[in-house]
């Protein structure tokens, strides 16, 4: 409802979202300096006249648009469209209306009128009364399942990888109402459960070694079309081309031996031909190999073997010392004495397979972490009394049902352990049972919010203490409570003055709050497309995937240094710094930036600032061959300014791809596109905006021109305000800072309710938004508000 | 069976994962498994379809001479030796690959259209397609099996985006789709196949089958603990929340009757194959375990359909193994060029090689008085005959295995030209007692 009313409501208009507003921070000001704005009876005075002369044309009977001002007879007909009269005052305070033929208003006259209409609105917003709407159920998504067994049991092996996609909704995959289950699923859940269980009590089952083979995709490529090798590179090799990487699950902690098979010829000059392997970015071990005469490398292998803790690790390969290697025609530093042929390059080597096999010598037996969890009070001796049972079951039940249980809950795992001993099974298989029974239980993989034995009379209702401890901590965390959280609930203190903001602050310092980097950024970002986006190799050999892993992570600390730092959430407009290992700053042309380890590095003096100009945003943003504007603008109207773009009618002609950037530039054929008015009243938001980032390229490279076209990166807005450029743009985008809070606030009240958000939710943004903007917007104060939104704190019963 | 799904447009669900990204297995999207009365289980007819991608070099496919009596051509050669349970089909066409308007991609069109007759909207994202042929029958005697229906392929599918023109990669990656706007990506991945057609028999294949007996128990007893919880939960939550708790307890339910049906009619096997550790990276190994895998499949009456890709349309791998280093799909641009026709020739008589193994498997099955081959139909083909050309018609087509009937078998067809390929698919229905009233373009059953 809210989109269609936004699509209606003269789109032209909204793009001037981005529009510039000192006079919107000016109203805000003077609103709440002056707290008779707003009021009714100067309506008359203030309001009436303006839009009797300035909008009545269109919007009396006429409703275009679907938009009539000329029914505000009373303060009720106000309250009743908030919506409108939000909108209204955007229109105004954009200069998207009146349009611009049309007879416009003298500034100080709108200022007036917009400082009345937003008054009138945050008023409303603090006097009327919330509608907290209806949060349903919601099963546990893929991340928030392998968190919480993880804190739950202290098993790391993350189950849930196995199980199918979750499906998404308004943009995040932990959406109540798209959540389903299937007795597929089920299946999965019940096989999960057995095996979280025993790894928790018994430890991993003893594994037969297995081997995982590892064919990178873009090593071969890199071999064959890539034969220019950057002189600084970094002296580990892993930024090389033709370097190795890849990330592996080890399902177990153990020996495992890894063996690289090469393809190529020696690079000419080094002999012995130095190899190193890389486990999370550490050299684990290096050796030489002597290739015959020929230099022939193909079927040479190099192997080790390693400790390996359970979990994800990233393995490399890669070629050391390249230097001495390089042929003379590369013209390099030290070039190789050895008179060699240009033609075989350092990269006409490189390891095409990793075998992982293992493990070996496994760790076996449950991990301490999970014994802590099970037994908090140390592991009884034999078997344990009745009532050590009822205190190690119910301990867990209360965590795993993030609530206090009953003791009928109690008798239930208690039987089941007695039970499984009847049968001749020892006490921890019954206690493995009692786990699975827990893990499979609709309080463990849904988050339940029971409607409280209500007063009929009363649908809106604070939710329970414990109910809001989960929400809170699958919001920050993707997981369940912890003790003190959880204490908190107990105690019922968790609405005491200050005691829900010192949690918010405890739980954003803690390292698990990188769930909202992983959860929410990636999906708002949609980085998370990062890992599948596959790129024209042929066209762009810089993209190999350790700039694919290593422009993900750039984005990811950003993110985790706004959440740590607790900076300002424009930071993600124009932030001007950014986190760059080696790899990424030669990528981006930044100098002085030498290793694998990500840094803290200032934008200053570069084109770039913000996530827009970040490697991975405009790489999602992007075909795989080329850049669109298109995409770009779509992305940014649909993630940073939250007026996304109606689809595009089914009759449209599409792109000739096959001319871009050779007879007719990119900007020639869209602006060809845009005279045919339907496409116009879209892409004349759209294009602007992607064209300003036309001077990075499909994989974010900074590029002179576009092929043989040369590129023009200005463009004007539909109010007819213009700028230049990712810098012009991002001083259109930031000079309207509640525009794209909104948007963030928007966003992240989407994610941390699991709904998508309805008219009534406007209020509560709106409030989010002052409050965030009262606070220098900082990232804690957009949770804050949250955190303290009616949506957040109550629920509204189903009539 | 309650399981209600609502419904997320296709846009919306892409918001969440990237702008032009293809649509991943979705558990929501897959039918729900449903095990019913015991199936009817006397000779049950399995189907198949294994498509090829790139398309064929025709003259080294289709024998000149019908009837009996033809002369096996190179690419073929490799199945002679059953030659009397195959019937070679010239003459039928995908109309609906063509362009029709639209830009180009061909593949694409040629994947999506070759089991659904449909013409896919030309998009990256919002794909539109028909049900296939498969995902029919799936529907309508699924349910007498554990599975549905298994797809299966040999190229890892997570490539997303755009694959050929304006084409999403699920086109190219999928021939299954389960509704016309959700393809089913092949699985290929041994051990994920191996998973999801033995389940829990796999976990306690390797337990003394005491123990696993008695885990068996407990599980159904779990299942029995979450049904008793979930009804007094039912019970205090609102509507909203009691669908979503309707879908648990319904999906508890049916695995609780599937687990009590594993144990009553089919005690505990050791599959008669070790759980693969993983991908192979050789090709021949990789597919052999592919073809291994649904052979027993079918032999295990777990599953009675299922497509087969045995590459991805317009992939791109390279055959090292036999000495091509070109990647296919370029390669299939053979400009008429003897030298590219003949290695195209040998990557598809390669493929031939590793059917007929697969074949060879199924004739070694035995069932009652005959072999699971025997009661098989499966479809070899592609939805490109000429890759130079791209072009949909006089398809590269046979049928193998007696599941289909008939007295033609053993024989080389040649249809009407432009007979839809569809009218084919509804023939292979017929013979499962399935019978939808067309399938995209069909005109009615062939006479075979």
């Amino acid at each position: 409802m809210r989109l269609q009313f936004k699509n209606s409501f003269a789109i032209a208009a909204v793009l001037s979202l981005v529009s510039v507003c000192f006079a919107a921070v000016a109203a805000a000001e003077e609103s709440t300096a002056n707290p008779s704005s707003g009021d009714w009876p100067q309506f008359s005075k203030i309001v009436q006249p303006f839009l009797s002369k300035y909008c009545f044309d269109c919007h009396d009977q006429t409703a275009k648009g679907d938009v009539r001002l000329d029914q505000f007879q009373d303060e009720h007909a106000l309250i009743d469209r908030l919506e409108t009269v939000e909108q209204a005052a955007n229109m105004v305070r954009r200069h998207a209306m009146p349009p611009k033929k049309r007879e416009q208003p003298e500034a100080g006259q709108a200022k007036e009128v917009v400082a009345w209409l937003d008054g009138f609105v945050a008023k409303m917003d603090r006097k009327l009364p919330a509608n907290p709407g209806r949060s349903i159920v919601r099963r546990l998504n893929r991340a928030e399942y392998n968190n919480t067994v993880r804190d739950l049991l202290g098993v790391s092996f993350r189950p849930a990888d196995d199980f199918p996609p979750d499906d998404s909704g308004y943009g995040f995959d932990n959406i109540g109402a798209a959540l389903s289950m299937s007795p597929a699923l089920m299946e999965k859940y019940l096989a999960a459960a057995e095996k979280v269980a025993r790894t928790a009590v018994f430890g991993v089952e003893r594994m037969q070694p297995e081997r995982v083979s590892h064919e990178p995709y873009f090593v071969a490529d890199a071999f064959s079309k890539n034969r220019t090798v950057k002189f600084d590179y970094d002296e580990t090799g892993l930024s090389l081309p033709s370097a190795l990487h890849v990330t592996q699950q080890f399902p177990v902690d153990g020996k495992y031996k890894m063996r690289t098979i090469f393809r190529g010829s020696r690079p000419v000059g080094a002999d012995p031909v130095e190899i190193a392997f890389w486990i999370d970015g550490r050299m684990a071990y290096q050796t030489k190999i002597t290739p015959p005469r020929s230099g022939e490398m193909n079927g040479q292998w190099a192997e080790f073997t390693a400790q390996v803790p359970a979990g994800e690790h990233w393995l490399s390969v890669s070629l050391l010392k390249m230097y001495e290697g390089l042929p003379q025609a590369y013209k390099g530093p030290k070039p190789s004495s050895v008179v060699g042929s240009a033609r075989i390059g350092a990269d006409a080597w490189f390891p095409m397979y990793l075998d992982v096999v293992g493990p070996y010598e496994q760790v076996m037996g449950p991990s301490e972490e999970s014994l802590k969890k099970i037994f908090p009070n140390g592991r009884p001796q034999g078997t344990p009394d009745a009532k050590s049972i009822r205190e190690i079951v119910s301990n867990l039940a209360r965590q795993a049902y993030r609530r206090p249980v009953s003791d009928e809950e109690v008798d239930e795992l208690v039987k089941a352990i007695a039970m499984v001993q009847s049968a001749g099974d020892s006490f921890d298989e019954g206690l493995c049972i009692a786990i699975q029974k827990l893990l499979i239980s609709p309080y463990f993989l849904y988050r339940v919010e029971r409607a409280p034995n209500a007063d009929k009379s009363k649908p809106i209702h604070p939710i329970g203490q414990h109910e809001l401890a989960t929400r809170l901590s699958y919001f920050l965390w993707s997981s369940m409570p912890d003790e003190e959280l959880s204490r908190c609930a107990d105690e019922q203190k968790l609405r005491e003055p200050g005691v829900l903001e010192a949690q918010v602050r405890r739980m954003l310092k803690d390292p698990k709050a990188a769930a909202i980097v992983e959860n929410f950024g990636g999906q708002w970002l949609l980085t998370r497309a990062l890992e599948s986006h596959v790129p024209d190799r042929a066209k762009f050999t810089e993209f190999t995937d350790y700039t694919r892993m290593s422009m993900k992570k750039e984005t990811d600390l950003f993110f985790q240094s706004i959440i740590s730092d607790d900076r300002s959430v424009l930071d993600f407009l124009d932030g001007n710094y950014t986190f760059l290992n080696q790899r990424l700053a030669e990528f981006y042309g930044i100098p002085g930036v030498k290793g694998q380890e990500f840094r803290k590095v200032d934008l200053a003096g570069t084109p770039r600032g913000g996530v827009l100009t970040q490697a991975s945003v405009l790489t999602v943003s992007s075909y795989a061959n080329r850049t669109s504007p298109v995409l770009r603008g779509k992305w940014i109207l649909d993630n940073i300014v939250n007026s996304p773009p109606k689809p595009p009618p089914a009759d449209v002609p599409n792109l000739d791809e096959s001319t871009l950037g050779k007879s007719v530039s990119l900007r020639e054929q869209l602006e060809k596109h845009r005279a045919n008015a339907t496409c116009a009243a879209c892409h004349s938001r759209m294009d602007p905006l992607g064209f300003a980032l036309e001077h990075f390229d499909a994989i974010g490279q900074w590029r002179e021109t576009d092929g043989a076209a040369a590129i023009d990166d200005s463009g004007s807005l539909p109010d007819g305000r213009s700028f230049k450029g990712a810098a012009g743009l991002r001083e259109i985008l930031r000079a309207d800072p509640d525009a794209f809070t909104d948007c963030f606030a928007d966003k992240l009240l989407t994610y941390a309710l699991g709904r998508g958000l309805e008219p009534f939710d406007r209020p509560t943004v709106r409030q989010i938004t002052r409050k965030s903007a009262a606070d220098n917007y900082r990232f804690s104060s957009v949770v804050l508000g949250i955190v303290e939104s009616a949506p957040f704190q109550m629920q509204k019963d189903a009539p | 069976m309650i399981i209600s799904r609502k419904h997320l447009s296709r846009r919306t669900f892409l918001r969440g994962t990237g702008a032009v990204i293809a649509l991943p297995l979705l558990d929501a999207m897959t039918p729900a498994l449903s095990f019913g009365q015991a199936a009817a289980k006397a000779s049950p007819v399995r189907m198949c379809f294994v498509y090829l991608p790139n398309g064929m070099v025709m003259p080294n496919w289709t024998p000149t001479a019908e009837g009996r009596d033809f002369a096996y051509t190179p690419i073929l050669k490799p199945l002679e030796k059953f030659r009397e349970q195959t019937l070679i089909l010239s003459g039928l066409a995908d109309h609906n690959a063509n362009a029709l308007g639209a830009g180009p991609g061909d593949h694409a069109r040629a994947s999506a259209s070759f089991l659904t007759g449909a013409h896919p909207r030309e998009s990256g994202s919002d794909l539109l397609a028909g049900v296939s042929a498969d995902q029919i029958a799936a529907k309508q005697i699924g349910h007498q099996t554990r599975l549905a229906s298994i797809e299966l392929g040999l190229e890892d599918n997570r490539v997303v985006g755009l694959c050929d023109s304006k084409y999403s990669c699920a086109y190219t990656s999928s021939v299954s789709w389960q509704t016309p706007t959700s393809p089913l990506p092949p699985v290929a991945n041994p051990r994920q196949v191996f998973d999801r057609l033995f389940g829990f028999a796999s976990a306690d294949a390797n337990l003394d089958p005491a123990v696993a007996a008695r885990r068996a128990q407990y599980r159904r007893s779990i299942l029995d603990g979450a049904i008793d919880q979930t009804k007094s939960l039912a019970s205090s939550v609102g509507p909203a929340d009691r669908r979503k708790i309707d879908e648990y307890l319904t999906s508890v339910r049916e695995l609780e009757q599937r687990i009590q049906r594993v144990a009553e009619e089919a005690p505990m096997q050791k599959p008669a194959i070790d759980r693969p550790p993983g991908t192979p990276a050789d090709y021949a190994e990789h597919a052999g375990l592919i073809f291994d895998l649904l052979a027993l499949a079918y032999q295990a009456d777990i599953t009675r359909v299922s497509t087969m890709m045995v590459g991805r349309e317009s992939s791109i791998r390279s055959y090292d193994q036999i000495g091509i280093p070109e990647a296919h799909h370029q390669l299939s641009h053979h400009r008429n060029d003897p030298a590219n026709l003949a290695k195209l020739t040998k990557i598809q008589t390669y493929h031939m090689t590793l059917f007929a193994r697969f074949i060879e498997k199924l004739a070694s099955m035995k069932e009652g008085d005959g072999t699971v081959l025997d009661r098989s139909m499966i479809l070899y083909g592609a939805g490109i005959s000429d890759s130079n050309r791209h072009l949909h018609e006089n398809l590269p087509i046979m049928l193998v295995g007696g599941g289909l009937g008939g007295s033609r078998s053993g024989q080389h067809i040649k249809m009407e030209s432009q007979t839809p390929v569809t009218n084919l698919l509804l023939t292979m229905l017929d013979r499962l007692d399935v019978h939808p009233e067309k399938i995209g373009d069909s005109t009615g059953p062939l006479a075979i």
